[in-house]
């Protein structure tokens, strides 16, 4: 588990980005998607069965969800639940000047835990004060480090700030690239609100879980036509055959990619110039 | 043994309560979650892929996971003194909720938890620790947990 006593935050909500407070007239935020749920928004009137008779369980329901999941963390580049992440960044010198813009892996960032100058036999040899911290680009993944707080009067600051790790600041001034330097401790997710997720999340989750039912059970109908003969009297009938939903599932992958699409736009920056 | 649980809704006594996927609450409100102890190596027969003669339409027996068969925790004086602890995790220890649960002293499979108003679990898999003797079976249930903000769910 983290240690969040010592802790940075914004303080606004991850959903909708930056509200600060919120009427409760709109629900935007719901508990992870149910079995039931996902019948009723994806799958309503389409028999969750297979020709041989096996058909779907709740359980079954509840495993494809879990596996959805775990396909849309994948999709979106971050987890659905926050979580709690440790990596370290390379020290760029034009960023370095730039307010040590360092962007994290995980986004969006809930909160920021701790972030020193760390050497690679686990060292820290410099850790920046939390309130130096600049957290309004949170939600990006962004942070910066702004020590102005002395031209406002604030003439302390909190945390392990040494006369050696401040020469060591001075140090770096001369080098362009140092890999690995920074390191950050922070906890990245979805939701400030453990066990709740956005509804648009919710949505693609349920979106990808239905599209993986329908094709399990579309390829089983194998016929796409049948007719029978006897003296001279015919009866046949045709169908989509294996196709079955294939228009559904055509329109929920669109649905995928734009939800995606637009989850991705909220949560991360699209370009990012560097040094290299 | 690899034991799991199951939900019961509507808990009135052993023998009136219906089986569900999950419990649904809403946080802050009082609530009493009742849950029933399988042992998932048990039970029926269950091969998966395996032809049931019984079913006329050729279906396969059910492929989710065995239900199980129902474990009577502490059953044996090898497995005493017995307990459970349920946790409802969270990332942060100081929202982590820990309660002991109490069995139903007339089905020793079933048991409940009680969560007061100040603690509000969040929704998603619930830990179970089972001590019966000297030994302790953890196990988590996927998803076994909804909680609803009654509150102000406008944001996240």
């Amino acid at each position: 588990m983290s240690n969040f006593t010592q802790t940075k935050k914004y303080g606004t909500a991850i959903y909708p980005v930056h509200a600060s407070a919120t009427s409760g007239l709109l629900r935007r935020c719901e508990p992870f998607l149910t079995p039931e749920q996902l019948v009723s928004r994806f799958l309503k009137g389409i028999p969750l069965r297979f020709r041989n008779g096996d058909s779907f369980s709740a359980d079954e329901l509840k495993d494809r969800i879990y596996l959805a999941m775990n396909e849309v963390e994948l999709l979106l580049g971050t987890t659905i639940t926050r979580e709690s992440f440790q990596f370290k960044a390379p020290f760029d010198y034009s960023l370095y000047r730039a307010y040590i813009h360092v962007m994290t892996e995980a986004r969006p960032i809930i909160s920021v835990e701790h972030l020193a100058i760390v050497s690679s036999d686990a060292n820290t040899i410099f850790e920046i004060p939390p309130t130096w911290l600049e957290a309004a680009n949170f939600s990006k993944g962004l942070i910066n480090v702004i020590p102005l707080l002395a031209a406002y009067g604030v003439n302390s600051v909190q945390g392990a700030v040494g006369n050696a790790g401040i020469a060591f600041l001075t140090v770096i001034n001369g080098l362009n690239w140092v890999p690995a330097y920074w390191q950050i401790n922070y906890t990245a997710g979805l939701s400030t609100k453990e066990g709740l997720v956005p509804t648009p999340v919710n949505e693609l989750i349920g979106t990808v879980a239905a599209i993986a039912i329908l094709s399990e059970i579309a390829p089983l109908n194998v016929w796409n036509s049948q007719s029978q003969t006897q003296d001279g009297i015919s009866q046949s009938s045709s169908g989509p055959g294996n196709r079955l939903y294939q228009l559904r599932i055509e329109e929920l992958e669109k649905k995928k990619d734009e939800l995606t699409r637009k989850l991705k736009a909220i949560f991360s920056t699209r370009y990012f110039v560097g040094n290299i | 043994m690899r034991l799991s649980t199951r939900p019961l809704l509507n808990y009135e006594n052993v023998n009136n309560f219906s089986y569900g996927n999950q419990w649904i609450i809403r946080a802050g409100d009082p609530n009493t979650l009742y849950f029933q102890v399988f042992d998932l190596d048990k039970g029926p027969a269950n091969v998966i892929g395996q032809f049931v003669p019984a079913n006329q339409f050729g279906a396969n027996s059910s492929l989710s996971g065995s239900m199980g068969l129902r474990y009577m925790v502490g059953i044996g004086s090898g497995n005493q003194p017995a307990s459970m602890t349920v946790t409802f995790p969270s990332i942060d220890d100081t929202q982590v909720i820990n309660v002991t649960a109490v069995q139903d002293p007339n089905d020793k499979s079933i048991w409940s938890v009680t969560l007061g108003q100040n603690q509000k679990p969040a929704s998603g898999n619930v830990q179970f620790a089972v001590q019966e003797g000297s030994s302790i079976r953890r196990f988590s249930s996927l998803n076994l947990l909804a909680v609803e903000d009654p509150q102000n769910d406008g944001s996240c």
